[in-house]
């Protein structure tokens, strides 16, 4: 079982965060079927998952959940928000539980305080549920004359063998066979859960003309099939009951597409399938296009595989090696004079160019797969805080490199409880104010040439300046006397100095000891930059700008002090020689005068350690954060795309540096990280 | 090593003295090429190199376990693997690799301890075994102190 747990633990994380999202969505939309079918069809087979690796609990639970979210059927109205909290309960646990799982190896859940709730809820039952839960696999005979449409109709039951050792196995066989001889409209087990099936009885209900002798044979020819009976369950309606047809077309029974979409309540219930298949689970009608890339949940979705990410990781990484060893014969063949071996080169390069995009696309994915865990936040903390919100999540198909979505999980968070905790009002302050009771707050992503940019926004009561001032100079950040003399940018900057945090009372929303700094490090470390604006009464925005990828970029490579650099091409606004520009000192800096404005020179050189240029040849104007700097370097080299790698964590933190790559010759350019570079202090 | 009493070391030489790593903690040993330099606030991280692909910063060991190894020559570095990923250090000249029982092992007198894990009398030769946990952990630590 060892090696299907890692398996396990992605994809019961995957189906409890759609499932938290789900039920977010069907407290809000009660009548949303789709979701409904959704939700049933997740926690069928995290159920199943559950029990397959035997964590008995987590089943356990996960059952009774499933009667609680029987009453989403019954009802159009939705579920009271007492029931919605016990379903939130029973999912942290179920979490908490896969969490134990992985760090312990055992499910550490004690389900049955949360199954007792879940009871209290389900106090009504229909006896056809009751029936079901019983486990009386046979489906009511209207309903399957209904499905049948007036053909006749033949029950196929098949026993396996006591010993039997893979009856998942023999069960999709037995299925298999039926399947060749008609439409099957129910089989128990269901095609979803022959994976899991264990049992020994086989039960198919199967729209055929053959005899029933000839499928009876077929069925008993699967090794380890003990007995198999065959008998007609509905006879041909056109044979025996003409009548009736027309009846039964009308009768109030959903047709079989629509029951397709939906799961069976409990799942021991048969369920009908597609026509002819046997198959593993097709894929529900309900199924949403977003799902595409969160891989296939449905053993049947065969277009999709699910990867390990280490996997990518490495492609990646060969890659990336690829292009390397590229570059480097293509800087030999400068020398090399063989006929036709530059245009073999030319077949290489565009190969390897398409390769190249080819594995960045697989390594990309939706935002979506962070966005996703937001609604229920955003549900717990506005309840804990007595606010109103609505959040709106733009541009969730928007794709990133996987290691970028993975790493921006914990900042976004950051920022959104920042939002709820500090930036939007409780609806009395609101009304006052003259804004709807109910707060927005939108996170949206978006591309913007070759970046990404991600924006957690509110119409909040916006930065109070003074008051983030007053609190910087009382933690000593700033000279109190110039608070009243700062600006909206300024007490910005603040908010991301280390140590600060405005929260009055650390509360376990927001305050943890990690602030705004924290965040911008994250989002640097990514290689992106963080801004944030802020109107007050009007709201916040906080902005992230990330590369699309991080792994290969294009780059200008320079030198200074002998040594080469890289200063990543989009953040380059042009490059001059100094000597065609004006160098003026103010208050003891050098200031590079260019037509549409003056900027600070940086010395590459001494920047980085070396010693001080003041000859030096060329300055690359940089937008920086917020601001640009000319940056002074001694040669140019020119434009690479370079495979960056990361520095080793005894170096990153010092320089401003945000990473580092081998050119084509071998040497080592450090990328130069132009958000940091003006932050850190020159020395003279 | 499934034998406690004994192991097996990697002994190279630092300017006069001969050092070893336990041949565990050894992944590969290739040819001096000088480091990328770079700014660095712990003074004994003498640049960085790309090996197969990686970053891996290189230790300059002698002015890390407080030597002055001179102008020694420098002809090998030792990649070392440091439990969080892998790192270089600059030596002289791997030597030999030599099997070494606990009998041979004596306690360190005096010396920094979290480098330096005990000494290894062979013969009339003192090879220092080297602790590369000691090595490179408090690399981070001091720097996380100084930071």
């Amino acid at each position: 079982m060892d090696e299907y747990l890692p398996m396990f633990l992605a994809e019961g994380r995957e189906h409890l965060q759609e499932l938290n999202l789900a039920v977010v969505q069907i407290e809000e939309t009660p009548d949303d079927q789709a979701t409904v079918d959704e939700i049933f069809r997740i926690a069928h087979s995290l159920k199943g998952m559950s029990a397959t690796m035997g964590f008995a609990n987590m089943a356990a639970l996960t059952h009774e959940m499933e009667d609680v979210f029987e009453l989403l059927r019954q009802r159009t109205t939705g579920l009271p928000r007492v029931a919605v909290d016990v379903l939130f309960q029973c999912l942290d646990a179920l979490s908490a539980a896969v969490e134990s799982i992985d760090e312990t190896g055992a499910e550490n859940i004690q389900p049955q305080a949360l199954i007792e709730s879940l009871r209290g809820l389900v106090r009504e039952r229909t006896p056809e549920q009751e029936a079901e839960r019983a486990g009386l696999a046979i489906p009511p005979s209207d309903e399957l004359s209904a499905l049948a449409d007036g053909r006749r109709v033949i029950q196929i039951s098949a026993r396996l063998d006591e010993d039997v050792s893979m009856a998942a196995v023999r069960a999709y066989m037995v299925l298999s066979v039926i399947a060749g001889y008609g439409e099957t409209l129910r089989c128990s087990p269901t095609p979803e859960d022959v994976d899991t099936f264990d049992g020994r009885e086989i039960d198919a209900w199967v729209v055929s003309e053959r005899t029933d002798t000839e499928i009876q044979d077929a069925v008993a020819s699967v090794p380890e099939v003990a007995e198999v009976q065959v008998f007609e369950a509905v006879p041909d309606a056109a044979l025996e009951a003409p009548d009736e047809v027309e009846q039964e077309v009308t009768a109030p029974v959903p047709p079989p597409v629509e029951a397709l979409a939906t799961d069976t309540p409990a799942g021991e219930a048969p369920e009908p399938v597609a026509p002819a298949s046997a198959a593993p689970a097709p894929a529900p009608v309900a199924e949403k296009p977003k799902e595409k890339a969160t891989a296939n949940k449905q053993h049947g979705g065969s277009s999709t595989v699910r990867v390990d990410a280490e996997r990518l990781d490495q492609l990646m990484h060969f890659m990336g090696e690829l292009v390397l060893h590229r570059t480097q014969v293509e800087a030999l063949i400068q020398q090399a004079d063989v006929p036709g071996l530059s245009q073999a080169m030319q077949n290489l390069t565009r190969t390897s160019h398409a390769l190249q995009s080819m594995v960045m696309q697989v390594r990309m994915i939706p935002v979506e797969a962070v966005f996703l865990r937001f609604p229920r936040l955003v549900r717990d903390l506005s309840t804990k805080l007595g606010k109103q919100v609505d959040l709106q999540l733009v541009g969730k198909d928007t794709e990133l490199d996987r290691t970028v979505v993975d790493a921006l999980g914990d900042p976004l968070v950051h920022l959104v409880r920042n939002s709820l905790d500090h930036g939007l009002e409780g609806p009395e302050e609101r009304v006052a104010a003259g804004k709807p009771a109910t707060g927005t707050l939108e996170i949206s992503a978006r591309h913007a040439g070759g970046n990404v940019i991600i924006t957690v926004a509110d119409d909040g009561r916006g930065i109070n300046a003074r008051k983030v001032a007053e609190k910087a100079a009382e933690r000593g950040l700033i000279d109190p006397a110039s608070v009243d003399s700062i600006d909206m940018a300024r007490a910005v900057e603040l908010l991301f100095t280390p140590g600060f945090s405005t929260a009055e009372v650390t509360s376990d929303i927001s305050g943890r000891g990690v602030g705004m700094d924290a965040v911008r490090a994250a989002i640097r470390g990514l290689g992106g930059e963080v801004i944030m604006t802020s109107e007050p009464g009007k709201g916040t925005s906080s902005q992230i700008r990330l590369p699309l990828t991080l792994a290969i970029m294009a780059a200008l490579i320079v030198e200074a002090d002998n040594r080469p650099f890289a200063i990543p091409l989009d953040r380059i606004e042009r490059t001059v020689r100094v000597a065609d520009q004006a160098v003026r000192s103010v208050a003891g800096r050098r200031m590079l005068v260019l037509s549409d404005g003056v900027l600070p020179i940086v010395d590459a050189s001494s920047h980085y350690g070396g010693p001080t240029n003041p000859e030096a040849e060329y300055a690359v104007v940089v937008r920086g954060n917020g601001d640009r700097f000319a940056l002074t370097v001694s040669r140019m080299i020119g434009q690479h795309e370079l495979v960056t790698r990361p520095l080793p964590p005894e170096i990153s933190d010092g320089a401003a540096l945000s990473g580092a790559a081998v050119l084509s010759d071998g040497q080592i350019a450090l990328i130069v990280d132009c958000d940091a570079v003006v932050d850190v202090p020159v020395s003279a | 090593m499934s034998d406690t009493t004994s192991q097996q070391l990697v002994v190279f030489s630092l300017g006069s003295e001969e050092y070893a790593l336990p041949i565990g903690s050894v992944h590969e040993i290739i040819r001096f090429s000088e480091p990328r330099s770079v700014a660095s606030d712990v003074p004994w991280i003498r640049g960085v190199i790309g090996l197969r692909g990686k970053i891996i910063p290189i230790y300059d060991l002698a002015s890390r376990i407080g030597i002055d190894a001179g102008d020694a020559e420098f002809g090998k570095i030792v990649i070392v693997e440091t439990g969080t990923g892998q790192a270089g250090v600059v030596v002289g000249d791997v030597e030999e690799v030599l099997t070494v029982t606990a009998e041979q092992l004596e306690a360190v007198p005096s010396a920094d301890i979290q480098t330096i894990e005990s000494i290894a009398k062979i013969g009339d030769r003192l090879v220092i075994l080297l602790n590369p946990e000691g090595l490179f952990a408090s690399a981070r630590a001091d720097e996380l102190a100084a930071a």
